[in-house]
């Protein structure tokens, strides 16, 4: 596979992660770690298919899947901002729920068990753009995903600018940093905590409907870890939406590189450790650059002082 | 109004509790001593797969047929629950206690030492040394055989001479599989070559259709998936491209209609059915592993209900498969090649 190939998966791959990602952010900038991550995409992903499947318009089920897991968020945020439940135990009983109800609804909604499939007029339509084809090799990479896999990539860069430069931006990183000096401030906490959790569901059940009608089908326990990936992206990007984008990139390009060297001998064992390995890379590199740095930026002010003191 | 709330919650779980209780009190039966009572303890939700519907189905069935046989199936969906729940069925005064899969086999060999007169069946155990507990048998299906049919069907069917393999995971079950398949190929020998892959997952759609998708454009027009809901991806990807895909377990002609050439297919009730009927009949065979197969009813090969493989090619994979049930075939459980 060529390495075109490998990038344009590997932004496919990328795609959901990053949607859910985002997500995952905006709820640690406002101080709350959601593990559930995993459980509203799979809600999502299980609740679009059940959209398409009773509309007939993937579009529909886009909504559906975000309606779902958004009210699935707002449960959880209630117990934990009103009934101050710890946010992981609560996040745990979340992904279990999760996992159970999708498996479980299978049955009654569609008669089976397992996965369902729907029809391919159901699939994701992705979008190809003409103009793209002229740049060389960028257009390539960048042409043919789903629509949502674009706003996924537009949307750490609206993050950042939301974040960074608005008056709600700013009030989410006040109650992050310290929310008794927020309440103080007169920022409405509650208020700022619920829209980030909601806007948390909602790419979360964006990103469980672009992995879910992407391949028209639901399976259970189809997220398959995604959303803990999603948390790891923007863990190892201390929470900053650019570096996520990239972390997110990099995760992506490690599962397609995964997907090519497979079938040419490379052992499955070494293959599946790939994703992992790079992300240990990732979280390492940085600070051995920064430490290299230092220690040159020392030596190099020791020795012009050194020097410096001679001449004198 | 914070403190009401809890109140609330508390007191509805505390009736959940209770209620659960109370349905959990309603399904002892009284004991008649003729009766054997029978556990079957599933390491997966039942509702998870095709397999284990198909398998509860059956065994329901079995119950309804024969008066004395009372069978109760339970999950136990963690590692923490295994032994517990085992030990459960066994103060419960369970006869016949079965147990799934190599997961459960430390927690069925802990309860066993200490009810030696339960008798264990262990489902699919992979357990080495077996000989060792004269109270659990091991039985499991025989996966080369409809494997190695299936790979004959794909040899037969390719155009290209280059077949697929997508496995879920680099281990001994898929690797069995992959062992008879690659032994049906070379049975056919007709230069066909097959290349192998694992997605390592067994329900991931996506990523097992960008593995099938790799394989098609590197040549592939046959992709044998054995890889559970990761290969309705890889099944998925066949149909889209107009290629074909030999399916494992079950049937795959919801995700592929067009592209299925036929399913190497189990049917696990089938072989617990068999293990339960010898064991009320005297004939538990504790401390050995026992295998089912072809011959035994537990697997067989089948054609998807469509027009791909055509008549003369399905009549001599058949043949295949009354050769090896006939036990006229060979088959060892090491793959050529990964």
């Amino acid at each position: 596979m060529d390495i075109v190939t490998i990038l344009t998966v590997a932004v496919r791959h990328a795609g959901p992660v990053l949607l859910v990602a985002m997500g995952g952010l905006l709820a640690s900038r406002v101080n709350i770690f959601n593990l559930a991550l995993e459980g509203f995409m799979l809600i999502g992903a299980f609740s679009s298919i059940v959209g398409a499947f009773y509309t007939g318009n993937v579009w529909l089920g886009v909504l559906f899947g975000v309606l779902a897991s958004t009210l699935m968020i707002i449960i959880y945020a209630v117990f934990i901002i009103e009934l101050e439940v710890q946010p992981v135990v609560c996040a745990i009983s979340i992904i279990t729920l999760a996992s159970g109800l999708t498996r479980y609804l299978l049955n009654p909604v569609f008669g089976v068990s397992g996965r369902y499939v729907l029809s391919s007029e159901l699939a994701m339509p992705v979008v190809h753009m003409n103009w793209l084809e002229a740049i060389p090799v960028a257009g390539q990479i960048l042409n043919n995903h789903s629509l949502l896999v674009y706003f996924a990539l537009v949307l750490p860069f609206v993050l950042a600018f939301v974040i960074n430069k608005t008056k709600y931006g700013l009030d989410i990183r006040a109650v992050g940093m310290n929310e008794e000096a927020a309440v103080s401030a007169g920022i409405h906490v509650r208020k700022v905590k619920y829209s980030a959790l909601m806007i948390n569901g909602i790419l979360c059940g964006l990103g469980g409907a672009e992995l879910a009608l992407s391949v028209y089908m639901f399976n259970v326990g189809m997220t398959n870890g995604r959303g803990y990936t999603a948390l790891a992206a923007i863990t190892l990007a201390g929470c900053n939406p650019l570096l996520s984008l990239i972390t997110c990139l990099l995760f992506g390009f490690a599962e397609s590189l995964v997907v090519s060297l497979s079938g040419v001998g490379f052992s499955s064992y070494l293959l599946g450790m790939l994703p992992y390995a790079l992300a240990l890379v990732a979280a390492v590199a940085p600070q051995v650059a920064r430490r290299c740095i230092h220690f040159i930026k020392r030596k190099k002010s020791e020795t012009e002082m050194i020097s410096e003191y001679y001449r004198n | 109004m914070k403190r009401k709330l809890k109140k609330t919650l508390a007191m509805m779980l505390a009736f959940v509790l209770l209620a659960s209780a109370v349905s959990g009190c309603g399904s002892k039966s009284g004991g008649e001593s003729e009766k054997h009572r029978i556990a079957f303890v599933s390491y997966q939700a039942f509702d998870s797969s095709e397999w284990l519907q198909n398998l509860t189905k059956g065994l329901k069935q079995y119950e309804e047929e024969n008066e004395n046989v009372e069978i109760k199936c339970i999950e136990a969906l963690a590692v923490d629950q295994y032994e517990t729940k085992v030990r459960a069925c066994c103060e419960e005064g369970f006869d016949i206690i079965i147990t799934t899969y190599s997961d459960m086999a430390d927690a069925t060999i802990a309860a066993a030492a200490d009810y030696p007169d339960i008798k264990f069946g262990i489902l699919q155990g992979e357990m080495e040394n077996i000989a060792d507990y004269s109270n659990i048998a091991d039985f499991h299906l025989n996966r080369t055989e409809t494997a190695f049919i299936q790979g004959c069907a794909a040899a037969l069917m390719t155009k290209t001479g280059k077949v697929g393999f997508v496995g879920g995971s680099d281990s001994g079950g898929i690797n069995e599989i992959l062992a008879g398949y690659q032994q049906g190929i070379a049975y056919i020998d007709n230069g066909t070559e097959d290349v192998v892959t694992y997605c390592n997952s067994f329900t991931d759609p996506t990523i097992g259709k960008e593995y099938a998708l790799q394989l098609i454009a590197g040549g592939c027009d046959v992709i044998f998936g054995a890889a559970g809901g990761s290969g309705t991806g890889c099944a998925q990807a066949a149909e889209e491209q107009g290629v074909m895909y030999a399916a494992c377990d079950v049937h795959y002609t919801d995700a592929a209609p067009n592209a299925e050439i036929g399913s190497a297919m189990n049917y696990f009730e089938n072989m617990v059915i068999a293990f339960i009927d010898d064991t009320i009949h005297d004939n538990y065979q504790g401390g050995t592993s026992r295998e089912y197969g072809i011959a035994q009813g537990a697997a067989g090969y089948e054609f998807a209900d469509n027009d791909l493989a055509p008549q003369d090619i399905q009549d001599q994979v058949m043949a295949v498969s009354e050769k090896i049930a006939a036990g006229e075939i060979e088959i060892a459980s090491e793959p050529l090649h990964k």
